[in-house]
């Protein structure tokens, strides 16, 4: 007998899946990655039986994979081999579900199936009889119901049984025709039913696999004849089995109104507004204020109470306990985000909000999904590039963490009021057009990453299923709550806090490690050696700079910065702030601040979504030449409207920075 | 026996699947989710912006946009 058996949980997406491992491995279980990529791999043991690996596929419609998703969970399937696959049904989408059942049978693995949602049919008065998929298929079947928890028992004893057991070598067999190419196919490459039925159907991926993509195989394409012949036999199967078909009027009586032409919007809206609310408004500010109290009270504490060398008090307070501050202070906005999220998501609203939104987001190669992100982003980016976990188009999910740091989150206010205060005291339309270019930016730059390898949609197409409308199962919610916290916690969080402590390093220490006031320090001479690049954008100072870089660690940080480095607070730190912009460098400063790369928190959260350092950087690059290139426009053309100096150097350098950018772009991504 | 592309499908007529001129990719896609040759198909309405449309095929809601529904041809 061996030690550990791996049990794969394949099905459609919304077939209950999720309920049915987190039933069967309780608290068992560990969510990492598909290696290379951000899609997250559950696995877990059986919390009865510890022999038993499950791994939670991602939800699949087929074994010809359109998704990413579909990809892995193919890849994993055909490549790792586990023991036995559970193929979990939703009896209420008998027949489709059957038609992926079909093909998880050519594998030619050991299949145990799980007919889900026995509750629901059973108050619908409809009768499955399992023996006839039973005898139509000839592997066991079980009518279970994960979020009730009836029969998992008895289904996990049937897998340990086939687990132990040989297989026997019965497949589903298609028509006497098919079967013929099939042996034909098989034995001309040698390989596996599976991958002779697959190049029939003229699967590329599949051909890759082999080996095989430059050769013409000169194979009749049989794809249609085998789908047809999966659907028709699915078709009779579930015929068979139910007594009577279904009807799902409470979805069709929900969708009337949450998708109706005039209620769809408010009622999108105000949902959006009560996430913003709860995780933004409530958690992110009032929460924050009491613990931001709870902290310093911590700091003063240590600063009394215990003597130590300065450096090491100066370590502990402004580096570490400020860097687990920061990461804590996000938790609670996360938490409350993750608990909405897991709501929308499992109760069927989330794929209606793509439904409604998407015509005005296809035109600049986005969906739906990307406007959560977007609205969140008006108060804090973290929350927002964790939300974009619901999109699962990679290339979408990319470009909307790529494009939400755009949006003005609430850290960047305060930093725009003290500028607003400092240089345009009598304009009311300096704020409001902090806004209008974030949105502008958001729309140029995603119309030109749109054109750019990594983002093109190849598919570009939008087939979504609106899944029916379920009541959430609270054990999945919180499930989904802790891993998510679990996960920010301790990948962003040590990114921050590292960061945190380096920032207290560089702007307390020179190079010879002695500690010095923070215009001596390192992070000064940095800001001189960086202060050149800013020169074009209208604030070269070394100040600036320095600003600059401490608004890495927190938007805000950039007014302490000032105050710092210029020894003026209140009314002096706005007189002394005159002194170093003109009104307009001081825009193309509060533009800067604006579209540059976001806090690093910010941007621990995009290098957990983003998966690698190479997209995190990335990011970053498009980020900061995006900020570059309009604060260059707004400075100049603000110096051509106000002296008229800049005249000649504005084509010349707008064709300098134009060729570069475009340089950068056909050299990294152009395509062909 | 008329022919008509999906996307002029009148609300409440139940419309049979017979072409798809969709790329492959995407005629693949929307067969394994039960919009095969011969499936009967009904149109249930649209996004509030006038697109995607929405239609049940089998007790499945299907969201297309404007651009895949010209593609598949439907009797009805």
């Amino acid at each position: 007998m061996r030690e550990l058996y791996t049990v794969a949980l394949a099905g459609n997406p919304n077939c209950g899946k999720t309920s049915l491992f987190n039933a069967l491995t309780k608290m068992h279980q560990s969510v990492g990655n598909w290696t290379g990529v951000t899609v997250e791999k559950k696995t877990g043991l059986y919390h009865k039986n510890k022999r038993i690996q499950i791994i939670d596929l991602p939800g699949i419609y087929s074994l010809s994979p359109y998704s990413l998703e579909e990809k892995i969970a193919r890849d994993y399937l055909i490549k790792q081999k586990p023991d036995l696959i559970i193929n979990i049904i939703d009896s209420l989408n008998l027949e489709r579900s059957l038609n992926l059942t079909l093909q998880l049978l050519d594998l030619g693995l050991k299949v145990v199936l799980a007919l889900n949602m026995k509750d629901e049919l059973q108050k619908k008065n409809i009768t499955l009889d399992t023996q006839k998929i039973e005898d139509a298929l000839s592997v066991k079947a079980v009518a279970i119901s994960a979020a009730k928890k009836t029969n998992l028992t008895l289904l996990m004893d049937i897998v340990w049984k086939e687990l132990s057991t040989p297989k026997e070598k019965k497949l589903f067999k298609y028509s006497e025709e098919l079967e013929k190419e099939i042996r034909k196919v098989q034995k001309k490459y040698n390989i596996d039913r599976f991958f002779a039925i697959k190049l029939l159907e003229n699967d590329l991926e599949i051909k890759k696999t082999l080996n095989l993509e430059n050769q013409d195989l000169k194979l009749v394409n049989l794809q249609d004849q085998f789908f047809l012949y999966r659907n028709k036999k699915a078709e009779c199967i579930a015929s068979k089995a139910l007594n009577k078909s279904l009807n799902k009027s409470i979805t069709h009586k929900i969708d009337k109104v949450m998708t109706n032409k005039y209620l769809a919007f408010p009622i999108f809206f105000f949902i959006i507004w009560l996430i913003y609310f709860f995780s933004v408004q409530l958690a992110g500010k009032y929460i924050l204020t009491l613990m931001e109290g709870a902290l310093e009270e911590l700091i003063n504490l240590i600063k009394t109470r215990l003597t130590l060398p300065v450096w090491a008090e100066g370590l502990l307070t402004e580096g570490v306990i400020r860097g687990m501050g920061t990461v804590l202070s996000f938790l609670p906005q996360i938490v409350i985000l993750f608990f909405f999220i897991a709501l929308l998501e499992s109760s069927g609203y989330m794929a209606r909000v793509a439904f409604i939104m998407d015509r005005l987001f296809y035109k600049i190669g986005l969906s739906g999904h990307s406007f959560i992100p977007m609205i969140l982003g008006c108060g804090c980016s973290v929350p927002a590039i964790m939300s974009t976990k619901t999109i699962k188009d990679f290339s979408q999910k990319k470009m909307t963490i790529i494009l939400t740091p755009f949006v003005p989150c609430s850290a960047k206010l305060p930093v725009f009021a003290l500028f607003i205060a400092a240089f345009f005291p009598n304009n009311s339309l300096v704020a409001p057009s902090m806004y209008l270019l974030g949105i502008l930016t958001v729309i140029l730059v995603s119309l030109i990453l749109k054109r750019t390898k990594p983002f093109i949609n190849p598919k570009g197409s939008f087939i979504m299923e609106l899944p029916p409308y379920r009541i959430p199962l609270v054990t999945n919610v919180f499930m989904s709550i802790w891993q998510k916290s679990k996960d920010f916690l301790t990948k962003a969080g040590s990114i921050i806090l590292v960061s945190s402590i380096s920032i207290w390093f560089l702007s307390n220490f020179n190079y010879k490690l002695e500690m010095v006031e923070a215009k001596y320090s390192l992070l000064a001479s940095i800001g001189h050696l960086l202060s050149p690049i800013f020169i074009p954008l209208g604030f070269g100072d070394w100040r600036a700079a320095v600003a600059i870089l401490s608004g890495t660690i927190a938007k805000e940080t950039i007014i302490s910065a000032f105050s710092v480095l210029l020894g003026a607070s209140g009314h002096n730190l706005i007189l002394s702030l005159k002194e170093m912009f003109s009104p307009h460098a001081a825009y193309s400063f509060m533009a800067f601040t604006l579209l540059c790369f976001p806090c690093v928190s910010a941007l621990a959260a995009t290098k957990k979504e983003m998966g690698s350092n190479k997209w995190l950087l990335t990011a970053m690059t498009i980020q900061f030449s995006t900020a570059y290139a309009v604060s260059y426009l707004i400075y100049n053309i603000g110096g051509l409207v106000l002296y008229n100096i800049w005249f000649i150097t504005i084509p010349l350098f707008f064709v300098i920075v134009f060729m570069v950018g475009h340089f950068i772009y056909k050299r990294l991504y152009y395509r062909r | 026996m008329a022919k008509k592309t999906l996307e002029r499908l009148k609300k409440g007529v139940i419309g049979k699947v017979i072409d798809i001129k969709c790329p492959n990719t995407i005629k693949k896609r929307l067969m394994d989710m039960g919009l095969c040759l011969g499936a009967k198909i009904e149109y249930i309405g649209k996004a509030p912006l006038g697109d995607p449309l929405l239609f049940k095929v089998k007790e499945i809601l299907l969201a297309l946009r404007k651009k895949v529904a010209k593609d598949i041809i439907v009797e009805i």
